[in-house]
């Protein structure tokens, strides 16, 4: 028996009280507002416990929380080893990625590529792919947030779908082209707050039912979900065994490499004053990550344990219903309008980072450096930002309508997937290869994406099954879904053959960036002295 | 724009950061994909019960967490105490020993 899920009238008013609050704060966040870098990175001012919820707040998707619940719960411990993946990645971004991006870049990754490749041809390649990354992420909010309006609010019709899209998208672009990153940061940690409390409760309530016993929870949960008690806890229910073990393995690895470099989270590693900021903001979100992880996983189990994988598949939503089944069994009504709202909020607070990253490369990286070759000045380019700010809304507003009723969950694989068979190879080669130039540069970015997109394109998650975008039609020749255990070693061997194949290279160049990088001579400095910010933007 | 002359200082630290990251993350890595390849390859040994319902896969994924958090500790330790005061010295020498940064930020 299911329960009914989704309570319109609670929820909403609780959506409406979290709006206003960000609308609050965005509304103080405009007095702040002044400079270039103001917009882009919050002046650099944001401390790194604050930083380290906005960085939280901004990396966890509602399908972090929500998709990831059903996936334990439906997949066992397959599902468990996805969620300990994103907790690795964070390690991975701490070791290679926060300090390098904080003293190599001024606001994007195209700076710090720049300080050391031929700045347009880079520039134009990393923007490129950032607004690549850009676009699939923030359809998969907009469309995610239409699927949600039924398990969240329990309304299925085509217009409240809409009305949903539509709220979420304005929202977010009055947040961002209001008050910028000041803004975007105050409603992530408010976000990141709401969303651990939400967390929190839920697995305290499971832990309470089952009376702290974890493994009768366990034993509960493998006898509701598989005619084989012991299957659901051991390996193999998400691939099954044979040739798509490798599969498996694609997945996983990709999950840890593309989430350690996502090229929206960029502008958060240089809201900071300095690299050790930099670097203690994502160490204290990987402590904030790692028990909201331990929460989801036992979320998980006792969704399986309260229901079962049929009775989730079942519900609106199907796998994003997992948390809110349990959500109703333990906490009734109160419960289900806090998580429902809160999951809301998150859709807005990852898009308000989305919009922002990519309206920066867009106005930073494409009009400022390579339209204008630098000629312009920040007022200039604060501007256009704000400009793109708009644009980008209506777009994603328009895009989620069009999109709403198709299956495009397979983009959150695809956009890992991009990532770390593009920005990571070209931010590694970067930081350590002394050899490596703007042909390798370009080769990565350019063919790491295009290969990536065609094996998807013709993989399983678009043709030949009834789960893909096109169900009606097959012309999937490549066997994977999950492609990067091919297209990031390619990636990283397109690097380097660009790189020999041309004779560039500039190993002054290189030393300034390895230099500042390490030591921090010549990084933004905590506080921008203001003539700068009138200078000419490189 | 000066040169400044080569300073040891410099080389060392630019070693000492390279091994730790390197080593760092190629194990951290490492440990990843071992788990991984047990569960592809070795289901039944992670099936195996440990306590309980709770079989070795979970302790082994628990095990991923716990040494998650140990290696970001071991790195903000390193960092701080044998990054972090050589940089300074170095970019309060106004240089960073081997070379002057040119001009501003790209």
């Amino acid at each position: 028996m299911i329960p009914e899920l989704g309570r319109p009238l609670p929820t909403i008013a609780l959506f409406l009280l979290f709006a206003g609050v960000t609308l609050y704060l965005t509304a103080r966040a405009r007095a702040r507002t002044n400079s270039l870098s103001d917009f882009y990175v919050a002046g650099r001012t944001v401390p790194a416990p604050q930083n380290g919820l906005a960085l939280f707040g901004n990396f966890l998707m509602f399908t972090s929380f929500l998709t990831m619940t059903g996936e334990i719960a439906i997949r066992g411990y397959d599902g468990v080893l996805f969620a300990v993946g994103f907790v690795v990645s964070f390690v991975v971004a701490l070791l290679l990625v926060a300090e390098p991006v904080r003293n190599g870049s001024r606001y994007t990754i195209g700076d710090l590529f720049s300080v050391r490749l031929r700045e347009r041809p880079v520039r134009l390649a990393t923007a490129v792919v950032t607004l690549v990354v850009f676009f699939f992420y923030t359809m998969v909010q907009m469309v995610g947030a239409a699927g949600l309006a039924a398990p969240l609010l329990g309304m299925s019709q085509p217009s409240a779908q809409a009305a949903v899209v539509v709220v979420i998208g304005v929202l977010t672009t009055v947040y961002v082209f209001v008050g910028g990153m000041h803004a975007t940061t105050a409603v992530q940690i408010f976000k990141a707050v709401l969303l651990i409390l939400a967390v929190a409760i839920l697995a305290m309530l499971v832990l309470v039912r089952w009376g702290g016993n974890l493994s009768a929870l366990l034993g509960d949960a493998a006898a509701r979900s598989g005619p084989d008690a012991g299957q659901w806890l051991s390996p193999g229910q998400k691939f099954g065994v044979g040739t798509h073990r490798w599969e498996f393995v694609s997945q996983l690895v990709t999950v840890v490499l593309g989430h350690a470099a996502l090229p929206y989270l960029f502008l958060r590693h240089n809201t900071v004053p300095s690299a050790r900021e930099a670097r203690r903001s994502v160490a204290f979100a990987t402590w904030l990550v790692t028990p909201f992880y331990l929460a989801v996983i036992v979320i998980g189990f006792g969704a399986a344990a309260l229901f079962g994988a049929k009775a989730i598949m079942a519900a609106p939503g199907q796998r994003n219903s997992a948390a809110m089944l349990v959500a109703g069994e333990l906490g009734g009504t109160p419960l289900l309008a806090f998580v429902g709202a809160v999951v809301l909020l998150t859709v807005v607070a990852v898009t308000a980072g989305l919009t922002i990253s990519a309206a920066a490369s867009f106005s930073h990286d494409i009009y400022a450096s390579v339209l204008k070759r630098g000629r312009v000045d920040a007022a200039g380019e604060l501007r256009v930002a704000r400009r793109v700010v708009l644009a980008l809304g209506v777009l994603s507003i328009l895009g989620g309508l069009v999109f709403m009723r198709q299956n495009i969950a397979f983009m959150l694989s695809l956009d890992v997937t991009v990532v770390a068979s593009t920005i990571l190879p070209v931010l590694v080669f970067a930081i350590f290869w002394r050899r490596f130039n703007t042909s390798g540069a370009l080769w990565s970015l350019y063919g790491g994406l295009a290969l990536t997109v065609v094996l998807v394109a013709f993989s399983p998650a678009v043709s030949g099954n009834p789960m893909a975008m096109i169900p009606g039609a097959d012309f999937a020749w490549f066997p994977w879904k999950y492609v990067g255990l091919v297209s990031i070693p390619a990636a990283f061997l397109l690097g380097y053959l660009g790189t020999v194949f041309s004779r560039e290279h500039d190993d002054a160049r290189f030393d300034v960036l390895e230099a500042r990088i390490l030591t921090g001579a010549g990084a933004q400095p905590a506080v921008e002295a203001r003539p700068r910010e009138t200078a000419a933007v490189r | 724009m000066t040169d400044h002359p080569y300073d040891p200082r410099y080389g060392e630290l630019r070693r000492r950061v390279r091994r730790f990251v390197a080593l760092g993350t190629t194990s951290v890595i490492a440990w990843w994909v071992l788990l991984i390849a047990l569960a592809g390859w070795a289901p039944d040994l992670l099936a195996e019960p440990f306590i309980g319902n709770v079989n070795v896969g979970l302790v082994l994924a628990l095990a991923q967490l716990v040494s998650a958090l140990a290696v970001t500790q071991l790195y903000l330790r390193f960092a701080r105490t044998r990054v972090d005061p050589v940089a300074e010295q170095l970019r309060a020498g106004g240089g960073t020993g081997r070379v002057q940064p040119e001009g501003g930020l790209g």
